[in-house]
């Protein structure tokens, strides 16, 4: 019995598939892991692992906190980079926050709501660590672009005509009420401490630079 | 050293290495597809297949045995990711829904490789080395075996019988562009398969895992415990990068550090993205019977290239916006263990060749930098582009150059011989309407729907750039993300999928359409009047 | 205007060598001609013929949707743009009416000849019997007799006698020519008058098809086809235009999603809650797709034939045009074409104790009986190297004349002087042998001069004397020399810059033709050629997949003519020669295939030149547009506004003007050509792509800041 052609053209594809799965994706890999338990590769084909005595405690190239329960720092430990994955160093929750350079503006934790604690703009995760940094090591946490009490100096600015025109009224966005906003007044209008829940949406998101240093990534020591 | 140095330096370092990979791997490459011979295994693989290795194929039967292949290959993936649970080593995941199956599938087998799903939490360790790697490395060999075929329609024509002829074998009939099967098959066995092996213990010796286990728990200093996982990660990741693939083991791809431990192994990674797109015009040189032809190629990839990766050094290093200027550099997103520079030339490389790999995370790049990433893909992926794909799509922008210059020299234009009539125009368009429309289509959809809203994570035109950057990457292959974007979700999954699908073989369809429109055409002698447009 | 257009033809090619007279160009435009195609551009609308142009049919779509949109929400704003846009369309058809409108007046003059003429057919040929018969009745291969002062009936071919015909009608050239049976002059043309004799001739046209039909449908461009790579370009343009058109659909959800999330900003007039308002849209798209070469692509087509038509040469096909401008290899038949018809005294060469002058005067006195062109040419390089005055026959009442006969191959003169002298001149052979049969012999001198002008690719031809009671004895040589036309060389110099190789056609010798060959500069000769070896010729080059472009006009020609490329055949020639070629030269000027090589070359460049430049325009387009519509949603896009253009809506209305005017500017462009140059590919597209890529980004920064500086004081507009 001849197949039609079209039948056995996928015929062919299908077996031309089962002999490549067989060869790059069984063989090759067997192939590659029986290589890597030569002595010299093991260690690292195996993850790096670290132990004290029988316990194995860490991976060599894998991050871990060194924090308590509560998240706070353990401060006989060198303190590394905070990490997005999962609720921190979790690798199987591999990830990156994906804030991008404006992510500026907070959505406020709902009052009412205990359990809800808001989505933090990255400019305000990045003055909030600065700060908890700052004391934790007794250094000067503040930044520009940062309120002093660590969440990002963005006002909503209204204005007359949209996008310009005279300032009509003005409020900061990632303080919210009751926090006395880091500015008093801006352009002569009073800022307000930002509502949960309320439209700002026709406001201009505006940061601050405020007075802090510049912040360089290698800072000298003098 | 400052890092702006050591940026210039590992830059100039990988350009180096690349340009000394050019003429052995290119000429290599030129060998392996116009060879006569057969290895052993290659028949024994012929035989299990049941094809003639002998055989021409015209176009169309080249185009259907390609399509014939990747379908097969959709489906089988699809059904093996739906039923993973229930086989070895599924580290006890479920199996995947129906529309993260189709998505996956059709990704993987594109060469796309866009993840909605975090492997280290879907995939178990079966389904990634005998599913998704084998993909790999098929996507990247189809992708080869299309652009050779497209080259062979230039060489070939009905006056003399081709290039072939003169290895001593009768030549082939005038309009046939070789044998699907035989490529797909010495590719794999003769180019890419070796390659990676070498590629894959040289990752391992930098601390790339390669082990079957589940993983193991540690119980960390500071008193938590930490699930360290295991898995045939380096074998992947070699070909990961070497087929220009980008599909990451785990969600952090490239950014984690049993994929990409160290600055080196960065290096390393790059370099495997990049070399064999960049030594495919090598290999196209020698076909044409010509290396200034493949000189004149790589030039026009290395200008938009290093345009590219200069920008966006450029652009990252000076970190316009709000909060790169709080934190005083645009490190959100990226790993310390690279840094800013090395990120960056990670990023444009992945973005530049159809890899999507990603070692720092482009939603958080600056916002032109972005934009930089995003025109890298829209470019349609030339510079080098994917393995082969990145050949036949600036040979095909080739063919669309040539027309119009020709036309103001005053000759009907040609290129490598070959008329470029109203038939090659058509194929030529109908190539580049393709991708254009599947990005324009998916974004305009996914921007007036409430799914296609929904997903969005950061505020503002950011938040249209995360949609745009999901269908560009989508249609052209490429599958890297503006991660922001949720797209977890059924109707994401069911439209990226299409759109993967479409802009991966509509194009391919039309490049070997052009190929054997081109095949069937007598050669024109080359004269003074004739212009060759080195740089597209 | 046609009659006078037609006229220059011939003055234009006879001159090859002028640099400025052979610089292609068409008849300026007159502006009143852009008023007069006006009632056409309008009919022109009608979207059933539009159609067939894609990129404007696409802006009369959005015409008619932004004219609706007028109607709804009427503003000033609205209203301008639907009237540029229209005007868009109108401007497009203009150019191609006004292209057609010069083929026009020359149609109404070729239909002028074609008035109804009653034939005298003669059924039963070879009897004489007549039967009237209308000329648009007659068949194929019929017979009809036309005499003195009667208009010829049809195409055919003279089968008995032989007339001159006045083919000033088709020709625009007053002097007669002649017609004969036989040979290569027997194709006559209907609708051409016979001034004298009576002729038979077979018609072999069918009914409605004669050549005169054809060439009011050429230049009319009634049923122009579309040449291949203007088929190619639209599929190009059109693909670009589906582009466009998404990418501005597309923008629509971005816009409305961008006015969403950036709430605080203004609504504008391009742009409110509800997303672009499709007056902006509409224009947008407008000004995007390649408008300017989407107008302009018929009309160059039509004025590519038309340049031809006005060089009195006739294409049969566009697709001929174009590849003529392609041709590889040119075939040129050395008679000519290459040099001038005859061969001429150049040198006279005494031998040994024989002055000069004495040698000039025996060669003169020997010519005066030799009515030969070669003969002729003796007595006028006696005239005019050594002043020797032209005697006549009658002059010298004591001479016998002894004529030039193709059997003696000498002519002389006998002069009864005393003592009686004879003097001969003739072939080296002749003239030799019939100093040996008076006693003398040859001096050692005369065989090697002979030798050396023959080597030399020239003629000798020997002068001897024989005085009474003296042997006779060799005078000296004239050398007889194929002249090459003046600038013939720099021509073929040119050629091979453009990468076309010449190739000369003779029935010399090879020596001879080698010599013609290297002086005039042609890259190759064939000699000794016979009808077969062009034939065979050009199959070899074809086969190397070259294009060959050749002339011919004998019947024998026909077949290589049919094989050729681009056979031009000469209006002179046969109908089988005529038919064979896809072009036909009125002129019969065999060197005008160069021009027509530098016609279709310049075809290409308008097309390629404008496309450039169209899609080189979006550049400033972009900068216009763009922050028109979004500066007010995203305040940085208003960097873009380096034009600093006064407001959206005037920025929009001033892209749309500029993209409406650009086309009426290129007008004469696309009618007269680019200019073109003979020079390398690379230098070409060098300067092109300066002239009209980087001048297609600059202009329209120019044009739409001065358009925009008007348009901003228009009320409505701020």
């Amino acid at each position: 019995m001849r197949l039609p052609a079209w039948i056995a053209q996928h015929l062919a594809a299908l077996r031309a598939l089962l002999v490549l799965t067989v060869l790059t994706g069984v063989v090759y890999p067997l192939a590659v892991t029986a290589v890597a338990q030569i002595p010299g590769l093991k260690y690292q084909a195996d993850g790096s692992l670290v132990k004290i005595g029988d316990s194995t405690v860490a991976s060599a190239i894998i991050g871990q906190g060194f924090v308590d329960k509560d998240g706070n720092p353990l401060v006989q430990y060198f303190q590394i980079r905070p990490s997005d994955a999962g609720t921190g160093w979790d690798p199987t929750a591999t990830g990156a926050s994906n804030l991008g350079p404006e992510s500026v503006v907070d959505t406020l934790p709902n009052p009412a709501d205990k359990n809800k604690v808001g989505r933090p703009s990255l400019l305000t995760q990045v003055c909030t660590r600065s700060l908890k940094v700052g004391k934790l090591e007794g250094v000067d946490g503040s930044r520009p672009y940062c309120t002093p009490g660590g969440a990002g100096a963005v006002l909503g600015v209204f204005h007359r005509d949209g996008s310009t025109g005279p300032v009509t009224r003005v409020v900061s966005l990632n303080e919210a009420c009751p926090t006395t906003p880091f500015l008093a007044s801006y352009q002569g209008v009073t800022v307000e401490c930002a509502r949960f829940g309320a439209d700002y949406t026709k406001a201009v998101a505006t940061p601050v630079r405020g007075d802090a240093p510049a912040t360089r990534r290698y800072r000298r020591t003098p | 050293m400052s890092d702006t140095t050591a940026g210039a330096v590992f830059i100039a370092v990988l350009a180096l290495a690349l340009a000394a990979a050019y003429r052995p791997l290119g000429d290599y490459m030129y060998r392996v597809v116009n060879s006569t011979r057969h290895l052993r295994v290659e028949r024994v693989m012929y035989r299990l297949i049941g094809v003639n290795p002998d055989g021409e194929q015209s176009w169309g039967v080249y185009a259907r045995s390609v399509l014939a292949f990747s379908a097969v290959s959709v489906l089988f993936l699809y059904l093996f990711l739906r039923v993973q649970h229930w086989l070895w080593l599924s580290l006890g995941f479920p199996n995947v829904v129906p529309s993260g199956a189709w998505n996956t599938a059709v990704s993987f087998v594109t060469n796309t490789n866009w993840q909605w799903y975090s492997g280290e939490s879907t995939m178990g360790h079966l389904v990634q080395m005998a599913g998704l790697a084998v993909q790999n490395f098929a996507s990247a060999a189809v992708g080869i075996a299309v652009a050779v075929a497209l080259v062979r329609g230039f060489t070939r024509g009905s006056a003399k019988s081709g290039l072939r002829g003169s290895a001593g074998q009768p030549g082939p009939g005038a309009d046939q562009l070789g044998n699907f099967w035989v490529d797909l098959v010495r590719i794999c066995v003769r180019i890419v398969l070796p390659l990676s092996v070498l590629a894959a213990v040289v990752l391992v010796a930098g601390g790339a895992i390669q082990n079957l286990s589940a993983g193991t728990d540690v119980h960390t200093l500071a008193g938590a415990t930490q699930h360290i996982t295991g898995g045939p990660v380096a074998s992947q990741e070699a070909i990961k990068d070497l087929g220009t693939n980008g599909g990451g083991f785990y969600n952090a791809n490239s950014a984690h550090p049993f994929e990409n431990p160290t600055a080196w192994t960065n290096w390393l990674e790059i370099f495997l993205l990049l070399v064999i797109s960049f030594s495919l015009p090598r290999t196209f040189g020698r076909l044409v019977g010509s290396n200034k032809q493949g000189y004149a190629i790589v030039a026009a990839m290395v200008i938009m290239a290093a345009g590219s990766i200069i920008m966006i050094n450029v652009l990252q290093g000076t970190h316009p916006g709000t909060v790169p200027a709080a934190v005083g550099a645009a490190t959100e997103g990226t790993e310390s263990r690279f840094g800013v520079f090395n990120s960056g030339t990670f990023a444009s490389a992945t973005t530049l060749t159809s890899t999507g790999s990603v070692d720092s995370f482009h939603d958080s790049y600056t916002a032109l930098g972005g934009g930089v990433l995003l025109l890298n893909m829209m470019l349609g992926e030339v510079a080098p582009g994917g393995t082969g794909s990145g050949l036949y799509g600036i040979l095909i922008l080739a063919v669309l150059t040539v027309f119009v210059a020709g036309l103001m020299v005053g000759r009907t234009p040609e290129y490598l011989g070959k008329k470029i009539g109203a038939r090659e125009v058509k194929f030529a368009s109908l190539y580049f309407l393709t991708t254009p429309t599947l990005v324009l289509a998916g974004t305009a959809v996914g921007m007036a729907t409430g799914w296609g809203k929904a997903g969005i994570l950061n505020p503002g035109a950011h938040g249209l750039s995360e949609v745009l950057y999901a269908f560009t990457s989508a249609a052209n292959n490429n599958g890297s993300a503006f991660a922001g974007l949720t797209v977890n979700t059924t109707p994401y999954n069911i439209a990226l999928g299409l759109a993967m699908l479409l802009g991966r073989f509509l194009p391919m369809v039309f490049a070997l359409g052009l190929a054997g429109s081109v095949a069937g055409q007598n050669p024109v002698p080359e004269s003074a009047g004739r212009c060759w447009s080195a740089s597209p | 205007m046609a009659v006078t257009t037609v006229g220059q033809g011939p003055a234009a090619a006879g001159q090859p060598s002028g640099s400025g007279g052979r610089r292609i160009s068409g008849g300026l435009l007159d502006p009143g001609q852009l008023w007069r195609s006006t009632p056409d551009a309008l009919r022109k609308l009608n979207p059933a013929t539009l159609w067939r142009n894609p990129v404007m049919f696409i802006v009369e779509v959005g015409s008619v949707c932004t004219t609706v949109l007028s109607l709804v929400h009427p503003t000033v704003f609205a209203w301008l743009i639907t009237v540029w846009l229209w005007l868009t369309v109108v401007f497009a058809n203009l150019a191609e009416a006004v292209a057609e409108g010069r083929g026009k007046a020359q149609a109404e003059t070729l239909r002028r000849a074609k008035t109804d003429t009653v034939a005298r057919r003669l059924p039963a040929w070879p009897a004489l019997t007549e039967e009237p018969v209308p000329a648009t009745g007659l068949q194929l291969g019929d017979v009809v007799v036309v005499e003195a002062g009667q208009t010829i009936p049809g195409d055919g071919d003279v089968i008995e006698g032989i007339a001159s015909v006045d083919e000033s009608a088709i020709t625009g050239e007053s002097a007669p020519v002649i017609r004969e049976s036989g040979g290569d002059r027997s194709a006559v043309t209907g609708g051409t008058r016979v001034l004298s004799d009576r002729i038979v001739v077979r018609i072999t046209q069918k009914p409605g098809e004669s050549f005169i039909d054809r060439m009011i449908a050429l230049v009319e461009g009634a049923n122009r086809q579309k040449t291949p790579n203007e088929i190619a370009l639209n599929i190009l343009l059109a693909a670009l235009t589906i582009i466009f058109l998404l990418a501005v659909a597309t923008l629509q959800p971005l816009a409305i999603y961008s006015k969403s999330v950036q709430a605080f900003a203004p609504d504008s007039q391009a742009l409110d809650a509800t997303g672009l308002t499709g007056v902006v849209l509409v224009s947008l798209l407008v000004c995007l797709i390649p408008t300017t070469i989407g107008a302009l692509l018929s009309a160059i087509g039509i004025a590519g034939m038309d340049r031809l038509v006005q060089r009195n040469v006739l294409a049969m096909s566009g697709r001929a045009v174009e590849a003529a401008g392609d041709v590889n290899t040119l075939l040129l038949d050395k008679t000519g074409t290459i040099t001038l018809g005859n061969r001429q005294a150049s040198e006279f060469l005494p031998v040994d104790g024989v002055a000069a002058a004495a040698l000039a005067d025996a060669a003169q006195l020997s010519s005066l009986a030799d009515e030969t062109p070669e003969g002729r040419s003796v007595v006028v390089y006696a005239k005019t190297a050594y002043g020797l005055r032209e005697r006549h026959p009658g002059e010298l009442s004591h001479a016998t004349w002894v004529e030039f006969t193709a059997q003696t191959r000498m002519s002389g003169v006998d002069l009864n002087e005393v003592p009686a002298r004879r003097i001969r001149k003739g072939a080296a052979a002749a003239v030799m042998k019939w100093v040996r049969d008076h006693g003398g012999h040859p001096t050692e001198q005369v065989g090697p001069i002979v030798d050396g002008i023959s080597a030399s690719g020239g003629t000798p031809l020997v002068v001897a004397e024989h005085l009474d009671g003296a042997p006779a004895r060799a005078l000296g040589v004239i050398h007889l020399k194929d002249v090459v036309k003046q600038g013939m060389r720099e021509r073929f110099d040119e050629m091979r810059r453009m990468g076309i190789r010449t190739v000369m056609i003779t029935g010399d010798n090879p020596l001879t033709a080698r010599a013609i060959a290297a002086e005039a500069g042609v890259d190759d000769f064939l000699a000794e050629a016979k009808p077969e070896d062009k034939m065979a010729l050009i199959k070899r080059e074809q086969e190397g997949g070259k294009l060959v472009a050749m002339t011919g006009d004998g019947t024998n020609d026909a077949p290589a003519l049919a094989q050729a490329d681009v056979g031009v055949a000469m209006n002179t020639g046969t109908s089988a020669a005529k038919e064979a070629g896809n072009m036909v030269d009125l002129d019969s000027d065999p060197t005008k295939l160069i021009e027509i090589v530098e016609i279709g070359k310049q075809l290409l460049i308008t097309r390629g030149a404008l496309t450039t430049f169209s899609i080189a325009n979006d550049v400033a387009k972009y900068f216009a547009i763009i922050p028109a519509i979004f500066a007010a949603v995203y305040p940085g896009l208003g960097t873009l506004n380096i034009m600093a253009l006064h407001s959206p809506a005037s920025a929009i209305l001033s892209a749309v003007i500029f993209n409406a005017l650009v086309i009426v500017a290129l007008i004469p462009l696309a009618l007269r050509g680019v200019r073109y140059t003979p020079s390398s590919a690379a230098a070409m597209l060098r300067r092109n792509l300066l002239v009209y890529g980087l001048g297609g980004v600059i202009v329209p920064f120019l044009g739409i800041k001065l358009i925009d500086l008007v348009v901003q004081f228009i009320p409505g507009i701020s």
